[in-house]
């Protein structure tokens, strides 16, 4: 392998792949990373066998070849490195290499490439997604998604796919995505740009529960991204890969059963507000500092409106040692006056992914799952259990 | 059937039964006569898991050759003659079961020499009858030879368990008295193949090594506490040295190996918080308190006791071993750089045992010396915090530290009312043990003050509904377990501690974990609410939640004259 790269270009490429390599592994290669210069562009890889992340960076290559190096000293040392062209050279005999960057020079020693897990190309049809309402949608579910990981179906995402269920702006076609811990719901649709032949025949469905980490690091990849990103299921392999214009990403799927989250989300409401997204968000975060011993419970009461007095919302947080902190936000309040408390934790999180200006809360009753909403964006739908002071 | 009197053989064998469960009990028995009879080295030989034969030779002080047929009378003992004397055991033995027992349902040979006896005696018993007695040449000693044990009682032959498991029985036994006698020469051969011989160890330490391997025996720290007539010493072992099981945690009482539920839940309320769920400690632990202070007259095995003051003595252990450990801290450390300082200069500020901590009764509301403002510095091995203050440097612990704010928290909302409890979207069905299930139901009430909602859901499945909020982003499986732990725990004899522990173990969870990267916002807010706490000095388990360096003593380390 020869190859010259820029050294910017070959930092941003070892800290996307470097996502992906674990710190500490059984297998010595997997701490490393895997080089391969093809013609053109030098391919970067990480993985720690759950997931992979590929990047490819465009590079004069003068032979092509490859070589695995221990990634945290490598992305350190080339960190460190001036600006300037990076000149990457292997030594076959020894797996050695050789690195030469203006006046400095290093050998690194690697492994042969042949030891690194075989990562499958993601070449073939998959849904092919914008890549800002995908890194929205990501967004907006992950959020819910479990940290907790005994029980691992719930650290992931749902992606269902039912064909002729558009769900979609104007019956568009669509994926559903969904998230939940326990104590949360999230469910988005995401129009898709164009569905694979496979998935395009009649009656075709099916759902795959992709973890929620790795969908946070497709999101982060997907910054600055301006074509379509192709996502596709490989089912032999139960793994599911996510293809962008200069990298890929490849997961293992989580097997098992997601809750059947249409049930929970609440069909009828016999209280409705409708809220500034920035203010119910300042005054939860107000809250919140004097939330922090008592549970993060904050008690809202939803009056409202008579007459020319508009309806309101009062946020209150207690704490048997610093007494009381309100908050009134008016708002639109319909249906029965309500008094309901939340983890205000669960509140900020909704409304930071939430993008509309406003918000709205439909609630039953103060025991009842209450669904939140983005006013004037059907494709997002949050559900929540509230407290119980 | 008529109703009829048992013939006497009978009436023995079904006596036999309570002592002479299995053949380690035998062993047992037999090695406790031995070292009442003050043998310095005591041979174990066993054949077939014991179940073929059983040897025990001592060289101890012997039967007197008159004495033998007597000694395999049923309640014929040396130790005791009257009842009084029941009440201050001091030996082993003292029933006068055990060796009419063995002889009722095995055949024996008993061949002994008492000390200040020109000749020993053989005898052979069968059944519980004299087959043979005659003179014999022997140093002074016991040696006993129980062989095809149960021969005569195929009901309980047929519920022995495997040679493996009853082996396994045996080898616990011995290593047990091995540890409780160290002074003892013991060898243990399972079918002529010798498993250990120990020499007389000068102390405990020793033989432990012996036993478990220097490295183990190297790393326990050592419990040492005598108040009120109860000594408690011993070894236990530092946080970070764990295992999976309780197996390890023996305890003697006035050198008696006992099995006994307080004992091991005193030690364990001490580790609290040092241990992860479901990994417990190496504990060696000597009780030693007056003979008239413990019945051990509890059980024809007497493995049980009951103790006059159980509560006392959970503290006195729960005490013991919470200072070994507490002096195990890293304050010591610090100092052991070439600093001419006493260890008691620095003010690992003694920190005052709080009354709730046993007893579970809430903080003393008593005008607390309080904190001074602080100011963050920064943090250290995502572990603590450290701080100035007017008077000095101060670090803190940010796990136990957080465990006060939120305990003393949760402490004024119980106060009010029932815990805010955090709903799940769709309850978790759990499976548990019928004994758990009882365990849930009993105390369902105080449960669901607490914010758990448990529900039966069929025989052996529960509804998860509602957990603490204060546990919202915790593991929901693993906080339902820690709690089943806690019940199970909490059988003790220490009343109305529960609510207090579940809400120890509440906060413990909750609590910021060591390891955690905190920003400079967070350590403010979790020093200004310890600043607020009534008793800031201590965790809810009674660890120190923050040490003091004061501006002097710095000066004087850095040679500074001030």
């Amino acid at each position: 392998m020869d190859v010259t790269i820029s050294q910017s270009t070959f930092e941003r490429a070892l800290s996307v792949a470097g996502r992906a390599v674990p710190s500490r592994a059984t297998l010595p290669t997997l701490t490393h990373v895997l080089l391969q210069a093809e013609p053109g562009r030098l391919k970067v890889a990480g993985t720690d066998l759950n997931l992979a992340i590929i990047t490819w960076e465009e590079a004069l290559v003068s032979e092509p070849g490859g070589i695995t190096v221990p990634a945290k000293p490598l992305a350190e040392f080339i960190s460190a490195l001036p600006d300037e062209p990076i000149h990457l050279r292997v030594h076959r005999e020894t797996w050695t290499l050789q690195i030469v960057c203006g006046s400095y020079e290093t050998a690194m020693k690697g492994l042969d490439p042949e030891e690194y897990p075989i990562l499958p190309d993601l070449e073939g049809d998959g849904f092919a997604l914008d890549p800002e309402d995908f890194r929205l949608a990501i967004d907006q579910v992950t959020f819910a998604a479990a940290a907790d990981e005994t029980r691992p179906i719930l650290t992931g995402v749902l992606i269902r796919w039912e064909e002729g269920h558009g769900g979609g702006a104007g019956g568009a076609a669509a994926l559903t995505l969904a998230a939940a811990d326990g104590y949360r719901l999230s469910v988005k649709t995401l129009p898709v740009l164009r569905a694979p032949v496979a998935a395009s025949e009649p009656g075709s469905t099916f759902s795959v529960i992709v973890p929620a980490s790795t969908l946070k690091e497709v999101g982060r990849i997907l910054k600055g991204e301006t074509e379509p990103v192709s996502m596709m299921v490989l089912r032999g392999r139960n793994q599911v890969g996510f293809r962008l214009s200069r990298a890929a990403v490849l997961s293992q799927l989580i097997e098992g059963q997601f809750p059947d989250f249409q049930a929970i989300i609440p069909k009828r409401w016999e209280t409705r507000v409708e809220i500034s997204r920035e203010a119910l968000w300042k005054a939860c975060k107000a809250l919140s500092v004097f939330a922090r011993e008592t549970s993060n419970a904050v008690r809202l009461a939803l009056i409202p409106g008579e007459g020319d007095q508009p309806g309101q919302v009062l946020l209150q947080s207690r704490s048997p040692e610093k007494g009381e902190t309100r908050v009134a936000i008016d708002a639109l309040v319909e249906g029965n006056r309500l008094e309901i408390a939340f983890n205000v934790r669960f509140l900020m999180d909704v409304l930071e992914a939430i993008e509309g200006d406003w918000v709205a809360f439909e609630m039953t009753t103060p025991q009842s799952p209450v669904k939140v909403l983005s006013v004037g964006d059907p494709s997002f739908v949050h559900v929540v259990m509230p407290m119980f002071l | 059937m008529p109703i009829r009197i048992l013939d006497p053989g009978l009436v023995a064998q079904i006596a036999a039964g309570e002592v002479v469960e299995r053949p380690a009990s035998v062993v047992k028995e037999l090695v406790e006569n031995a070292l009442d009879a003050g043998a310095s080295r005591i041979e174990v030989e066993i054949e077939g898991g014991g179940r073929r034969r059983i040897r025990v030779a001592d060289d101890g002080s012997g039967i007197p050759a008159a004495e033998v047929p007597l000694a395999f009378a049923r309640h014929a003992t040396s130790k005791l003659s009257s009842v009084e004397d029941l009440f201050r055991v001091t030996t082993l033995g003292f029933r006068g079961e055990a060796l009419a027992a063995i002889a009722a349902v095995a055949r024996v040979t008993c061949r002994t020499r008492a000390v200040g006896e020109d000749l020993g005696v053989e005898l052979r018993i069968e059944g519980g009858r004299i087959l043979a007695q005659r003179p014999l040449a022997r140093p002074p000693g016991t040696e006993m030879i129980v062989e095809d044990l149960f021969f005569n009682t195929p009901a309980r032959l047929k519920f022995l368990k495997g040679e493996g498991a009853e082996r396994r029985q045996i080898d616990l036994w011995i290593t047990r008295y091995a540890l409780a006698y160290p002074h003892v020469h013991f060898v243990l051969r399972h079918n002529g193949r010798e498993i250990f011989s120990l020499p007389a160890a000068r102390e405990p330490r020793h033989r432990l090594a012996a036993l478990y391997g220097a490295e183990l025996a190297d790393a326990l720290l050592e419990v040492s506490e005598e108040a009120d007539g109860v000594q408690v010493y011993g070894w236990i072992s530092p946080p970070g040295i764990d295992r999976p099981d309780r197996q390890e945690l023996v305890f003697f009482v006035n050198g008696r190996w006992v099995q006994d539920r307080m004992l091991p839940a005193a030690v364990l309320q001490a580790y609290h918080t040092l241990l992860p769920s479901g990994r417990y400690p190496w504990v060696f632990l000597w009780v030693k308190l007056p003979p008239e202070r413990v019945d051990v007259n509890v059980h024809p095995a007497k493995i049980e006791v009951r103790f006059r003051d159980p509560d006392g003595l959970f503290r006195a252990v729960q005490r013991a071993v919470h200072r070994a450990l507490r002096e195990s801290t890293p304050v010591p450390v610090f100092q052991a750089a070439e600093i001419p300082v006493r260890a008691t200069e620095f003010p690992a500020r003694p920190v005052p045992m709080p009354s709730e901590d046993l007893a579970g009764e809430p903080a003393e509301e008593r005008a607390s010396p309080g904190l001074p403002p602080l100011r963050v510095i920064g943090q250290i091995q995502a572990r603590y915090i450290i701080a100035e203050g007017p008077d000095g440097l101060y670090l803190l612990d940010q796990h136990a530290a957080h465990e006060r704010v939120l305990y003393e928290a949760l402490q004024a909302q119980r106060q009010q009312g029932p815990l805010p409890a955090q709903p799940l979207l769709q309850p978790v069905l759990i499976d548990v043990l019928p004994e758990e299930m009882s365990l849930l139901e009993e105390n369902r009430g105080l449960l669901e003050e607490l914010g758990f909602r448990i529900e039966p859901f069929g025989p052996r499945t529960v509804r998860l509904q509602a957990v603490p909020a204060v546990l919202s982003a915790e593991a929901i499986l693993s906080v339902f377990q820690d709690l089943l732990l806690d019940l199970q725990e909490s059988r003790r004899p220490v009343e109305g501690a529960l609510e207090a522990q579940l809400i120890r173990s509440i906060c413990k969870r909750a609590a910021v974990k060591a390891g955690q990267v905190l920003s400079v916002e967070q350590m403010q807010h979790l020093v200004r609410a310890l600043e607020r706490c009534a008793m800031p000095w201590a965790c809810p388990h009674g660890r120190p939640t923050i040490l003091r360096f004061p501006i002097g003593q710095l000066a004087r380390q850095f040679g500074r004259e001030e």
